[in-house]
C-alpha cells in the first residue's frame, strides 16, 4: 500500500488504542496513588511531617517575593540609624548587634543585617543542599545495591566490602577527614558530593537485599524466559519495584545530610557561598552572641534545622512503613 | 559454629585492611607535593629544591607506591604512626594515647548514664504502651534526635551557666587540676577535693549533653525490646502462674529485653564519637575529638591519619566482640 499514512483506519485504530492505553496507565497510576495516600493520612505522625515540611517549602520558595514586597529586609545588607534604613557603604555596622525588637525580630548580626531575614533566607539552601547530597547517596546506592544483588559472585564480595567500610565508620568522622583533605579547594558541587559519598553505604544494602528477594519473582523468571537482558531486567523490572523503598530512605537521608552539613559548618567547613542555618549558628558562636545576649541568634537556627530534621524524619519513617513491607502493620 | 566465627573474624580484617588502604590513599589524593605542603606548614615557607628533595627522603615518597603501602602497614602494626605536624614533633600514638583517656572518660560514663536511664525510660514506655508517657518519652525521643549535638551544647551552655548560673563559666586558662601540680593555684597543690570539684566542672555538661542525645535511641530500642519479649509465650505463662507484674518484668521480661544492649553499645559508638568530636570542641574538652577538629583545620596530616586509623579501627573490634558476647549471652542467636 503506497498511500498509507496517518488517516488510514489501521494506524488510527492503533492510535486509539495506544492512547486508551496511556489513559488506563495514568488511571491506575492515580488509583494507586489515592490508596497510597489515603494508607498515608492514617498516619499521623506523617502528617506532622508533611505539614512541617509544607511550612518550610513556603518559607524557602517565598523568600524572594517577600524579599521584593519589602516584608523580609535584604539579608546581605546592613540596616543603618535609628529608623533601620539599609546603609550606604560608607556607614557599614551602624546597628550591628541591635536587641531583637518590632522592627528586627530576631535583632542584627556582627554587620548589623537583620537575622530574622537571613534566617528566612537560610531555609532554601539548607533545605536544598540537604536534597542534593541525598540524591547524590541515593544515586550512588541504588547503584552499587542493584549491581551487587543482581550481578552476585565477586562483584557483590568486593561492593560490600567497600559498603562494610562506609558502614562502619562514623559519618561525621568521614564527612570531616574527607573537608580536612579536600575541603578547602572544594566548589558546591564537590561539598555535597562529600556529603553523599558519606551517607550512601545503608542504602546500598537496602537496594541489594530488596533485588535478592525480587530476583526470585516470578515475573523476574517470565521475563527471563521472553529474552530480556540482564541489562533491561534490572532497569525496567527490578528497579521500579525497588524505588518506593528507596524514596522513603531519601526523605530519612535528607534529614541527616542537613545535620551533617550544620555539623560541618560549625566545625569550620560551610558549604561555599551558601548561607544555610549550620553556618548562622557559626557566626553566632564566633562573633560572640551569647555574650551580646543575642541568644535567639543561636537559637532559633537550632530550632528551624530540628524542625525540619523532624519534619523529614517523621515523613520518612511514615512512608517507610507504607512501602516496606517488613514494617507494614500487622 | 566455628566456620562463622572464622569468617567473621576475616570480614573484620579485610575491612580493617581496607581501611589501612583508605587512610593510605586518601593522604595521597591530597593536592600538593607532601614536602613541599610541610615545609610551608608551621611558619616556615621554604621550597628550596634541595630541602624538598631531602624532605621528600625523609618522607619515604622516592619509593615506588607498593613499597610505601608495605611499609606504612607494617608501620601501624608496629606502632610507628609517625609525628606531629605541628605539636613540637611529638610522636602521633604519644598524643593519641594522652587524649584518649579523657575521651574514654567522658563517653564511658555518659554511655553508662544513658542505658542506665535508657532501659528505665524504655521499659517504663513499653510498660504504659500507647499510653501518655510513651507518647511523650517518643516525642522527646524524635526532638533530641533531631538536634544537632553541638547546638544542644551551646543552648546547655545558655541554659545553665548564662541563664541559671548554676555552673562557673571556667576562664580559658583554667586547666584540670593534676596531682602534683606546681601551678595551681600558684603556690598551692591541689587537693583531692579540689581534683574532684574540677574534674566534675568540666565533665558535667559536656556528659548531659551526650547523655541526651544518646537517650532516644537507647530508649526507643529498649521499649520495642520488651514490647517484642512481653508478647512471648513464656511470659504469658508467668503470668498465669500468678506472679506479679513486678516480678513478670524484673525476673522474666528485662533480662531478655536488655540483650540487644550488647549491639546497640557498638553500633552507636560511631555516632557516639560523631557527638563526642561536637561536644568536646564546643566545651574545648581536652580529648580525641577536640583534637580530631584541630588537626583537621590545622592540616596536622600524620595526626589526622592516626586518628581517622584509630576510631575506625575500635568501630570495627567493638562490632565484632558485641557480636560474639551477644552469641554467647543468648544461645537462642545461632551466628550465621
Amino acid at each position: 500500500m503506497a498511500h498509507e499514512d496517518a488517516s488510514s483506519p489501521i494506524r488510527r485504530e492503533k492510535d486509539a488504542s495506544q492512547e486508551s492505553l496511556l489513559r488506563v496507565r495514568l488511571a491506575s497510576a492515580w488509583n494507586r496513588f489515592r490508596r497510597l495516600a489515603s494508607v498515608f493520612r492514617e498516619s499521623h505522625l506523617g502528617m506532622i511531617g508533611l505539614f512541617i515540611l509544607l511550612v518550610f517549602t513556603f518559607m524557602a520558595v517565598s523568600a524572594p517575593f517577600l524579599t521584593a514586597t519589602g516584608l523580609l529586609r535584604n539579608p546581605d545588607a546592613p540596616l543603618c540609624g535609628s529608623d533601620f534604613h539599609v546603609c550606604p557603604p560608607d556607614l557599614t555596622g551602624e546597628m550591628d548587634y541591635a536587641a531583637p525588637n518590632g522592627y528586627v525580630w530576631l535583632g542584627t548580626d556582627q554587620l548589623g543585617r537583620d537575622l530574622f531575614s537571613r534566617l528566612w533566607w537560610g531555609t532554601q539552601n539548607t533545605i536544598l543542599i540537604g536534597f542534593m547530597a541525598s540524591v547524590v547517596s541515593m544515586g550512588l546506592g541504588t547503584f552499587v545495591g542493584m549491581v551487587s544483588g543482581y550481578y552476585g559472585g565477586w562483584a557483590d564480595e568486593v561492593l560490600m566490602r567497600i559498603v562494610d567500610f562506609f558502614l562502619v565508620l562514623p559519618t561525621l568522622v568521614l564527612a570531616l577527614l574527607l573537608m580536612g583533605l579536600f575541603g578547602r579547594t572544594a566548589g558546591l558541587v564537590e561539598y555535597i558530593l562529600i556529603i553523599g559519598v558519606t551517607l550512601w553505604a545503608s542504602t546500598a544494602r537496602l537496594v541489594r537485599s530488596q533485588v535478592l528477594s525480587l530476583k526470585q519473582r516470578q515475573f523476574i523468571e517470565r521475563a527471563r524466559a521472553i529474552g530480556a537482558g540482564k541489562t533491561r531486567i534490572v532497569w525496567h523490572h527490578i528497579f521500579p519495584n525497588a524505588f518506593s523503598l528507596v524514596f522513603a530512605e531519601a526523605i530519612l537521608t535528607i534529614a541527616v545530610a542537613i545535620l551533617t552539613e550544620a555539623f560541618l559548618s560549625f566545625i569550620g567547613f560551610p558549604p561555599p557561598g551558601a548561607q544555610t542555618w549550620g553556618v548562622m549558628i557559626e557566626f553566632a558562636w564566633l562573633y560572640s552572641a551569647i555574650q551580646h545576649g543575642l541568644v535567639w541568634w543561636i537559637i532559633a537556627p537550632g530550632l528551624a534545622i530540628v524542625a525540619v530534621v523532624l519534619g523529614f524524619t517523621l515523613l520518612g519513617y511514615a512512608l517507610d512503613e507504607i512501602f516496606n513491607p517488613r514494617l507494614r502493620r500487622r | 559454629m566455628r566456620t562463622v566465627v572464622i569468617r567473621k573474624v576475616t570480614n573484620a580484617t579485610i575491612t580493617i585492611l581496607i581501611i589501612l588502604v583508605a587512610n593510605f590513599v586518601l593522604f595521597r589524593l591530597l593536592p600538593g607535593d607532601p614536602a613541599i605542603n610541610f615545609l610551608r606548614s608551621g611558619g616556615a615557607h621554604s621550597t628550596n629544591p634541595d630541602l624538598v628533595a631531602r624532605q621528600r627522603e625523609i618522607f619515604g615518597l622516592t619509593d615506588p607506591p607498593l613499597v610505601q603501602l608495605g611499609k606504612y602497614i607494617v608501620n601501624t602494626f608496629t606502632g610507628n604512626w609517625g609525628y606531629s605536624f605541628f605539636q613540637g614533633d611529638r610522636l602521633v600514638t604519644d598524643i593519641l594515647a594522652q587524649k584518649a583517656v579523657w575521651t574514654i572518660v567522658l563517653v564511658g560514663t555518659s554511655t553508662i548514664i544513658t542505658i542506665w536511664i535508657g532501659i528505665i525510660i524504655g521499659a517504663a514506655a513499653a510498660w504504659r504502651r500507647g499510653k501518655a508517657f510513651d507518647v511523650a518519652s517518643l516525642g522527646f525521643g524524635f526532638f533530641f534526635y533531631a538536634m544537632p549535638t553541638y547546638w544542644l551544647g551551646i543552648v546547655l551552655i545558655i541554659i545553665f551557666q548564662r541563664g541559671i548560673g548554676i555552673i562557673p563559666i571556667l576562664p580559658a586558662e583554667h586547666t584540670l587540676p593534676i596531682p602534683g601540680d606546681q601551678d595551681y593555684p600558684i603556690g598551692h597543690l591541689p587537693t583531692v577535693f579540689d581534683i574532684l570539684v574540677g574534674g566534675f566542672q568540666h565533665w558535667i555538661l559536656p556528659a548531659l549533653t551526650l547523655t541526651l542525645v544518646q537517650l532516644a535511641g537507647i530508649s526507643l530500642i529498649m521499649r520495642n525490646s520488651l514490647i517484642d519479649v512481653l508478647t512471648e509465650d513464656y511470659v504469658v505463662t508467668a503470668r498465669a502462674k500468678g506472679l506479679s507484674d513486678r516480678m513478670v518484668l524484673k525476673r522474666h521480661a528485662m533480662p531478655n529485653a536488655r540483650l540487644p544492649m550488647v549491639t546497640l553499645i557498638a553500633l552507636n559508638l560511631g555516632f557516639i564519637l560523631g557527638g563526642a568530636i561536637q561536644v568536646e570542641s564546643i566545651f574545648s574538652y581536652d580529648g580525641l575529638g577536640d583534637l580530631t577538629v584541630t588537626a583537621v583545620l590545622d592540616k596536622d596530616f600524620p595526626v589526622m591519619q592516626g586518628l581517622f586509623l584509630l576510631i575506625a579501627i575500635s568501630v570495627v573490634v567493638a562490632n565484632l566482640i558485641s557480636d560474639f558476647v551477644y552469641a554467647w549471652l543468648d544461645p537462642r542467636i545461632r551466628l550465621e
